[in-house]
């Protein structure tokens, strides 16, 4: 199932251009122009800022770029994702760093300002630790303390992305990008179950919803036709 | 500004989406033991006087029974050994047997959230060792709730027999049908090895499991029915013994099943030896009653006829004497005929009747007939009417609904009441 996801990933961009191929072939030197990367954008996640500053048991961050060809985007995305969590009973922190690689497919191909309405996939990788100390005093079977630890924990898996970015004020272009996160698989774990991968979220299901509020910075790095 | 309220309803939206972390499972260290039977795999009632674990004060049941059962692992550690405390009635007297099962397995910590702390998933589980006959690991992973993962297996029981009451009905058939099975309301069913304490008591059932001595070659049991009938029957058997099963010990195996004394009209016995499950060993029968008929009492409400309660007080009849009922209300009412006669009357102490006591003659034809030769001859009771000159019960309204008496009874009188 995995791998047919997959081939829809890197196939998908491909569909979309074979509906134009005629157009293509007549205007060949026109859409060669249009294929030239007009602009870098290089952005940030306000949500993650936001959450390391407010939320305690969240401290985090994350960058975007992304690289336009044409109606596509070539997105990458890089952060850092650690939690902290206490209870009465146990004490828990992660902390990873993870990084998403994909393609949009704008809508918005001949909007003058470059906003965009796009769907895309993503591939997130992950590589975290884990620290789990529980003290608890089970009414059967009595005291435990132990602490547990995964190291290098490595995890991947897909997201299908939508959302929109709008263009604020001459090179400042703000967007959200609401993410479905799916097919998770993680590497061996001795003792102890992961329970949040950095980038992905919580393990206990086996798909989630990631969401981002972005502002970004874009460079032209040639002139738009 | 047009733009800054566009982001703003998206960030309410975005954050609304945020992960919000919520109790979704519990440990996962539950296993489920079924008991069975060795021989026929199906599942087998047990009496568990005491369930508990060496590395715990904890007593997981007491005195209870059932089939299958939860016990929960030890997720702190990689062995639990559960003592299981079992009540086996080999003949009369119930004994107790322990038996102790090891068992190792693995155990994983999980964070869950903040709310709901920690869980401990426990998986890989393997029997070490049992003191049981047979057992098996059909399931290595415990669940939440716990789902059967241990199959536990006991040798048969071989010295348990069963026998069945069977009702005969006016069916003329001249052989020896076997009728309907017939629950029989038992007041006491006692063994004579142990007078003081009632094998059966105040309880309805139309077959009953025995088990028979295995000391000695007889087994005597007394009956006490509800309607008052005792019966007493001694079972004669052989013992031989054979390893029945590989992983059983050699067993008493009983044969030749038969009676010495018996005081029940009809006993047969239809399978002379015992196994496990019990089969039926042997069927008492009851012929059937041809005298009886049922009375039921009508009144007219509008244009409609209703059912109508008398409370009768007292009830007799001429050739038993007896008053058979003694207030009571009643739509409807089982009445004897005698069979030594062509009429029978009755006599009804009515509450709220002006005319009180009522009677009732009813006259008849006896022939008799050979229903079931073990029955023998029986009287059957034919051109039933009502004698209206010795008869004061609603006299006019009285209607001879079946002029042939049956069994099981069914209304032949109906008195209506205008």
């Amino acid at each position: 199932m995995r791998k047919h996801i997959y081939i829809l990933f890197i196939l998908l961009p491909l569909l979309a251009t074979a509906q134009k191929s005629d157009t293509v072939k007549q205007k060949a030197d026109t859409v060669r122009s249009k294929f030239k990367p007009t602009g870098i954008r290089f952005g940030t996640d306000l949500i993650s800022i936001g959450k390391s500053q407010y939320v305690k048991t969240f401290t985090g961050w994350e960058v975007n770029a992304d690289v336009d060809i044409y109606r596509y985007f070539l997105a990458f995305d890089y952060g850092s994702w650690g939690r902290n969590y206490s209870t009465d009973s146990a004490n828990y922190s992660n902390t990873g760093r993870y990084y998403r690689v994909g393609v949009d497919v704008n809508f918005l191909t001949k909007d003058p300002e470059k906003n965009a309405f796009f769907i895309g996939m993503r591939f997130g990788h992950s590589k975290f630790s884990e620290d789990f100390v529980v003290d608890l005093n089970d009414p059967i079977w009595g005291f435990l303390h132990q602490e547990y630890t995964n190291s290098n924990v490595k995890a991947s898996w897909l997201e299908m992305t939508t959302g929109i970015k709008v263009k604020m004020w001459k090179f400042i272009w703000m967007g959200y990008t609401a993410r479905y996160k799916f097919a998770l698989s993680m590497s061996k774990t001795d003792r102890l179950i992961p329970s949040d991968v950095p980038g992905f979220g919580r393990t206990d299901k086996p798909t989630t919803w990631g969401f981002n509020y972005q502002l970004f910075f874009r460079i032209p790095i040639a002139k738009e036709k | 500004m047009k733009r800054v309220v566009w982001f703003a309803l998206f960030l309410v939206v975005g954050v609304s989406c945020l992960d919000q972390p919520d109790c979704f499972r519990q440990d996962l260290n539950l296993i489920g033991i079924s008991f069975r039977k060795m021989y026929d795999g199906a599942a087998d009632t047990v009496v568990l006087l005491k369930v508990s674990a060496t590395s715990t004060d904890s007593v997981f049941y007491e005195n209870v029974y059932g089939a299958t059962f939860s016990l929960p692992l030890n997720y702190l550690n990689t062995n639990t050994t559960f003592v299981i405390e079992q009540l086996v009635r080999e003949y009369l007297d119930g004994m107790s047997q322990t038996d102790t099962m090891f068992l190792s397995h693995s155990s994983k910590a999980q964070f869950v959230s903040e709310d709901c702390g920690e869980r401990f998933v426990v998986s890989n589980l393997q029997l070490l060792r049992s003191t049981y006959d047979s057992i098996e690991v059909v399931s290595a992973t415990p669940s939440n709730p716990a789902h059967i993962n241990i199959k536990v297996y006991r040798c048969p029981r071989t010295n348990i027999m069963r026998m069945s009451f069977r009702q005969l009905y006016m069916d003329k058939n001249d052989t020896l049908s076997r009728g309907k099975l017939d629950s029989r309301p038992i007041t006491s069913i006692i063994n004579t090895d142990a007078v003081t304490t009632p094998w059966l008591q105040d309880t309805t059932m139309s077959a009953i499991l025995l088990p028979l001595n295995p000391n000695t070659n007889s087994t005597t049991y007394n009956f006490k029915f509800d309607n008052g009938d005792s019966n007493s029957v001694t079972f004669n058997y052989h013992i031989g013994t054979e390893q029945i099963i590989p992983k059983c010990p050699t067993q008493n195996l009983y044969s030749q099943l038969d009676t010495t004394t018996n005081t029940f009209k009809i006993l047969k016995i239809s399978k002379d030896s015992l196994q496990d499950p019990p089969v039926t060993n042997v069927e008492t029968f009851r012929c059937p009653t041809t005298n009886e008929i049922k009375v039921s009492f009508k009144q007219i409400r509008g244009s409609s006829k209703v059912t109508d309660t008398l409370h009768i007080t007292s009830l007799t009849t001429d050739y038993l004497g007896d008053s058979s009922v003694v207030s009571a209300d009643t739509s409807a009412i089982t009445l004897p005929l005698n069979p030594d006669a062509t009429t029978t009357k009755y006599t009804f102490n009515v509450t709220g009747e002006t005319t009180s006591p009522l009677t009732l003659q009813l006259k008849y034809t006896t022939t008799t007939y050979v229903f079931h030769s073990v029955c023998g001859t029986q009287t059957i009771f034919t051109e039933l009417a009502i004698d209206d000159a010795n008869t004061s019960f609603y006299s006019a309204n009285m209607i001879a609904l079946l002029p042939d008496v049956r069994f099981p009874s069914v209304t032949n009188i109906e008195i209506t009441r205008k």
